[in-house]
């Protein structure tokens, strides 16, 4: 113990520097995941916000300057958070492309449920409200293959 | 008569004035996100409030001083200055806040960004203050703040399950989210413990000439208001549990998500009532927060004050909630968003706490203020647990605002 060559000291310092690259890799992995996790369920919630508006604008219980106000809130959430889960460094690229897809449609239907109610297209607002409810679904599936266990 | 019927007005001003945006902002959050699983914070900063405004209110009758009064003279302005600097700043910013509330409101009915309605506010609350009395400053705008009752008609209309709601009451530990429930919590205490209420209620009681044959109808008020009130807010709660959570809204960080907690159950009025709830007891809370911020700095420099003076009676008074509102305006008219400003400044609120309430151990067991009307048992140890919890709010807040804040 007391005699240690300086090839095992160096050796031994080696190690603790892989362990330490180790746990830091494993913790930023970690919180990438974590990231995912948390802005793939900011985007859920914030399509059915929307979703939710949209129903209530076509049930007549919610004004027109109201809902559109929430589309373009709610429709920069989603582009951030998007923006975020693309630039996110993972390990599971494919599960991470479908995440983004998901959301770039959820982007996209709102921003055309948001055209119809401007232009007080009922039939429009409609065809975006089912782009969203599937786009919701995409976005359920792409979220439970990213965090379904992996062989 | 007369004085059930002062009770009956004092039980109605606190309901009306209880709810504000933070209390609704908090108790929709942990509905959307935990369900029912808050509940019991609500009901803990409820019955610790009610312990602190029946105090004030008791010291107020009994020694005619304010609390802020009571402690500059019994530790001296040195010592006064510490909660007077904590409760201006935390102040600050729920008056901010409030005026935020207000103009999410009038954006919300107008479709004009709510940074335009900022000052417009908080030159209409400066004029009501300027121009109006205590009386109707009290009682005019919490008597409109009963419209937010609507959330406990809400919350019945929806029939949750009252087992699972009595449930929520008892604390329990998180199944999910940690940082966040326990942030939330932190949250919640923060916007049922504000100082600024019982420091409010104590000015008030002075404001209206309270002695001791008012302890009765103090205590009255203070538990049967206060209790109606934290009412209002876990109906806030189960709205947003039973409305928001099962739609699949699990977290509440635009304000352009609260209307539509009581839309589904009230159709178009839904909108109608979520916007004149939010603009009423916001409105409301404002007036208060922003006389508070006059009665603190007036009582600690020993200038004149009362609502019910002329303004020349007492500039310094009046001019303290003139820059006060200005002040508090300029976050919002900047575009600081109000939600974020709301659950931060209720952070900082329960954090503040210890500050403001040790000095009621003292002041409150001190012969010399109020005899033989010192706390009992049950209300010292009420005072230590509150004391407690402060430090650990206090401790906790910052780490759960990195970790947990939204």
């Amino acid at each position: 113990m007391a005699h240690q060559t300086p090839d095992l000291i160096v050796s031994r310092r080696y190690l603790r520097l892989d362990c330490l690259c180790l746990l830091l890799l494993m913790l930023s992995a970690c919180s990438s995941s974590d990231q995912i996790e948390q802005q793939s369920r900011t985007v859920a919630s914030a399509s059915q916000t929307v979703l939710m508006a949209l129903d209530a604008w076509a049930a007549g219980a919610a004004p027109t300057a109201y809902t559109v106000d929430t589309l373009q809130s709610i429709g920069k959430t989603l582009a951030d958070t998007g923006a975020q889960i693309r630039s996110a460094e993972t390990s599971e690229p494919t599960e991470q492309a479908s995440l983004t897809k998901a959301v770039n449609d959820l982007s996209v239907a709102v921003t055309r449920a948001e055209a119809g109610l401007q232009a007080d297209d009922r039939l429009k607002v409609q065809d975006a409200q089912q782009d969203l409810r599937l786009a919701s679904r995409a976005l359920a599936t792409a979220y439970a293959k990213y965090f379904a266990p992996k062989p | 008569m007369k004085k059930l019927l002062e009770i009956s007005l004092g039980v109605v001003t606190s309901v009306g004035g209880f709810l504000e945006v933070g209390s609704m902002a908090t108790a929709a959050q942990a509905g959307a996100m935990f369900g029912f699983q808050l509940i019991w914070a609500v009901v803990l900063g409820t019955v610790c409030i009610i312990f602190l405004v029946e105090m004030s209110g008791r010291f107020a009758a009994v020694s005619h001083h304010t609390i802020s009064d009571g402690i500059r003279e019994r530790f001296g302005f040195n010592v006064f200055l510490w909660p007077l600097l904590a409760a201006l700043l935390v102040n600050f910013l729920v008056l901010s806040a409030e005026i935020g509330g207000v103009a999410i409101a009038l954006e919300l009915a107008t479709g004009i960004g709510f940074q335009w309605w900022a000052l417009p506010v908080a030159l209409l609350a400066w004029l009501l203050l300027w121009k109006g009395t205590f009386g109707v400053i009290e009682k005019g705008v919490s008597f409109l703040g009963l419209v937010t009752l609507c959330f406990v008609v809400g919350a019945v209309m929806l029939r949750p399950d009252w087992t699972a709601v009595a449930r929520g009451a008892v604390p329990s530990l998180p199944v999910h989210d940690a940082a966040n429930y326990w942030f939330m919590a932190v949250s919640i205490l923060g916007a049922s413990i504000s100082p600024y209420l019982f420091m409010f209620y104590s000015s008030g009681a002075i404001e209206d000439r309270w002695d001791k044959s008012y302890l009765g109808a103090n205590r009255a008020i203070a538990g049967l208001g206060m209790t109606f009130g934290g009412t209002i807010s876990i109906g806030v709660l189960i709205v947003a549990a039973l409305v928001l959570a099962t739609h699949g809204v699990t977290q509440v960080d635009d304000y352009h998500q609260l209307p539509l907690m009581l839309i589904p159950i009230f159709g178009f009025w839904g909108f109608v009532l979520f916007v004149a709830s939010l603009a009423i007891a916001c409105f409301g809370a404002a007036l208060e927060v922003g006389l508070q911020q006059a009665y603190l700095v007036a009582q600690g420099f020993g200038w004149n004050w009362g609502e019910d003076r002329k303004p020349r009676d007492d500039p310094g008074f009046s001019a303290t909630y003139t820059i006060s509102l200005l002040l508090a305006a300029i976050p919002i008219a900047l575009g600081l968003d109000p939600l974020r400003l709301t659950i931060f400044s209720m952070a900082l609120t329960a954090a503040s706490l210890p500050l403001t309430v040790v000095p009621f151990l003292f002041l409150l067991n001190d012969k010399r203020y109020v005899g033989e009307h010192r706390n009992g048992i049950l209300s010292n140890a009420a005072v230590i647990f509150i004391i407690a919890l402060g430090f650990v709010l206090a401790v906790v807040t910052i780490p759960l605002q990195i970790f947990g804040g939204t």
